[in-house]
């Protein structure tokens, strides 16, 4: 039996509501005790590291509870370490498939685990990560083909054309269109952290396809290929993770600027680096960089060191705007009956945000809200 | 309920520890901070373990997703690798390789030329092709679909120039070089010399690669060596060596003029 006496009403310094005291304000989201709106030091979606943190899991995978997103630091861990020992033994063939497979494995798993897709898993991995790596392999096949020619040709300044401009932008455009069906016909995919999965999905589906494409005279050679481990290795990174992660994390920004801008009723408080503008400009802008560095850098390590700064980078700017996302979402949510944050744990007055640890409820599974405050 | 009279840090809001001079979290002094009012912070209790009913903590075991993540990524890779070995064992590699296809040598309806300064031959060429680079010992050609090199050097013999072709590959961009065939009665001009097909994937822009076929082709006269270095996209079905161009490419052969 619980004796416990509900928490005193307080004022938060920020909007001026009165709501239950605690650490954050669960209507608004900012620090109580600094009066802080941008709390800074606690990251909306999992409120124990920073904004400025860099992490692959916290920022494409926002609905994992810090403690249950272990098993997915693990895996990227060990499917990392088994893509370095399959290169090693120049068994390079394999090693690309581990390495290409990786993170749209991780995704398709988070994607059940958190049940984002609601009653609908098979138009949403259907219309995200199946989409997006067919039209992977379609563009890979028609873009590659030329850029091979255009390559072979030494025709040099119509393959940067290609290479730095069109392939990324068409890419980007593709990537976008599994989303975009989501926003045009399943209005109630309504929160900003919808736009961010369903676009981290479908950029993980387009650069499997189109790496596995772009590999596949690769993949087909013999079993034990000749060529360097390292240069493998630096070309398996390349792939598997960072143009994955730029692919991810571009079009996630742009979902989730898309998604804010059709469901956020209060425009004037978002700040310009997550408006629809800011968020394309960002998105292509690194996508040419991406292509740029393809078309014009020939040293393999010099290359892939560029993107990992482009990708360190990125990640940071899709955090800021899922924290930003998830500071102006708050308002959307009612106040309900105690039930347990699913990041700390406590027993809390269901609001937007936690009043103990000022995790964004937006930022937990669906299912878990409902479950956790009773239907609420 | 617990009053707590912690004073907070103005930057980063952590509580700050009694007497502390600097922020535990971010460093920043004390005296540097904005006073803020000692206010009682309301610790929530933790939620019972009963309010999870078994099974909903999280939907899978995290030992089982981790494992079954990895299992799944070793049974692709493996899948995959059978794939590969199916591929390299069963010899789909090339039906067509010497001699094939009846060897007619049209002749180019334009021709253009490159004369070299340095070693005094001359290449001619289609004019449909392109010039991407020359100097006074060697020219690049961009042909329809693939391209051309023509180098003239000093000393050796046409089997170490061609050798040192190949060796100086680079294995970042060239994977896989594998000798197709030999070219029987290989030519520069009106000089016998020697020549062979291989195959290729070649990595170029974006790290895309590509099936390719080359020639090399060597020979020598009074001291000079010229190795013709010709690639294409591989077509082992439907082209004599796999070159789908290798007509015109022996056409610039026949047309070479050593003087």
């Amino acid at each position: 039996m619980d004796t416990r006496e509900d928490p005193p009403i307080v004022t938060c310094p920020h909007c001026g509501a009165n709501v239950p005291a605690g650490e954050f304000c669960g209507l608004c989201g900012a620090h109580l005790a600094t009066g802080s709106p941008r709390r800074s030091h606690a990251y909306a979606a999992v409120p124990n590291q920073r904004v400025a943190h860099l992490a692959i899991v916290s920022t494409l995978f926002p609905h994992l509870a810090y403690r249950r997103s272990g098993p997915f630091r693990v895996a990227i861990v060990a499917g990392g370490a088994l893509v370095v020992m399959l290169a090693a033994l120049h068994l390079f063939a394999p090693a690309t498939v581990a390495a290409v497979f990786l993170l749209p494995v991780l995704y398709l798993m988070y994607l059940y685990e958190v049940e984002v897709y609601e009653d609908e898993p098979w138009l949403v991995v259907g219309a995200t990560m199946v989409l997006g790596a067919l039209l992977g392999l379609a563009f890979a096949n028609v873009a590659g083909v030329s850029l091979s020619q255009l390559d072979l040709t030494g025709d040099r300044e119509s393959a940067f054309v290609l290479a730095a401009l069109a392939i990324p932008i068409v890419a980007q455009l593709l990537m976008l269109a599994g989303p975009a069906f989501l926003y045009t016909f399943r209005a109630r995919f309504r929160e900003p952290l919808d736009g961010v999965t369903f676009g981290a999905a479908s950029g993980l589906g387009f650069s499997l396809a189109s790496s596995l494409t772009a590999f596949w005279p690769l993949i087909t050679g013999p079993l034990v290929a000749n060529g360097s481990p390292i240069d493998w290795a630096i070309r398996l990174t390349r792939a598997g993770l960072l143009i994955a992660l730029i692919n991810a994390c571009t079009t996630a920004l742009i979902a989730a600027a898309l998604w804010l801008h059709r469901y956020d009723t209060r425009r004037g408080r978002r700040p310009i680096m997550s408006s629809l503008l800011g968020a394309l400009v960002i998105a292509l802008g690194v996508q040419i960089m991406v292509g740029v560095i393809g078309a014009v850098v020939g040293e393999l390590l010099v290359g892939v060191v560029l993107l990992a700064a482009i990708s360190i980078v990125l990640l940071l700017y899709v955090r800021v705007v899922i924290h930003d996302a998830l500071l102006v979402e708050g308002a959307e949510h009612g106040v309900g009956p105690e039930a347990p944050c699913p990041e700390c744990h406590r027993m809390v007055p269901t609001m937007a945000f936690c009043p103990a640890c000022g995790a964004a409820r937006a930022a937990g599974t669906k299912q878990g809200r409902a479950r956790l405050a009773g239907g609420v | 309920m617990a009053t707590i009279t912690a004073r907070f840090c103005g930057r980063c809001g952590a509580a700050l520890a009694p007497g502390a001079g600097f922020c535990g979290r971010c460093g920043t002094p004390v005296v540097m901070q904005a006073a803020v009012a000692p206010q009682p912070v309301y610790r929530y209790a933790p939620a019972p373990p009963m309010a999870y009913p078994p099974g909903t903590q999280g939907r899978l075991p995290p030992a089982l997703i981790a494992g079954g993540l990895v299992l799944v990524l070793i049974v692709v890779a493996v899948v995959v690798g059978g794939i590969a070995i199916a591929q390299f064992a069963g010899g789909k590699l090339a039906p067509c390789t010497v001699n094939c296809a009846p060897k007619i040598v049209t002749p180019l309806p334009e021709e253009a030329s490159y004369r070299s300064s340095a070693f005094n031959f001359q290449v001619n060429y289609s004019s449909a092709w392109t010039v991407r680079d020359q100097d006074e010992s060697s020219v690049t050609l961009g042909t329809h679909v693939g391209s051309v090199q023509v180098v003239g050097a000093r000393g050796g013999t046409p089997d170490q120039a061609a050798q040192a072709v190949i060796s100086s590959l680079p294995s970042a961009k060239w994977q896989d070089v594998t000798l197709v065939s030999a070219l029987k009665g290989a030519h520069i001009g009106d000089q016998d010399g020697i020549g062979a097909v291989y195959s290729a994937n070649l990595i170029g822009a974006s790290q895309t690669a590509t099936k390719v076929r080359f020639a090399v082709i060597a020979a020598s006269r009074n001291g000079v060596i010229v190795v013709i270095f010709a690639v294409d996209p591989a077509d082992p079905k439907n082209s004599p060596n796999g070159i789908p161009e290798g007509q015109a490419f022996d056409y610039l052969c026949t047309e070479f003029s050593w003087t």
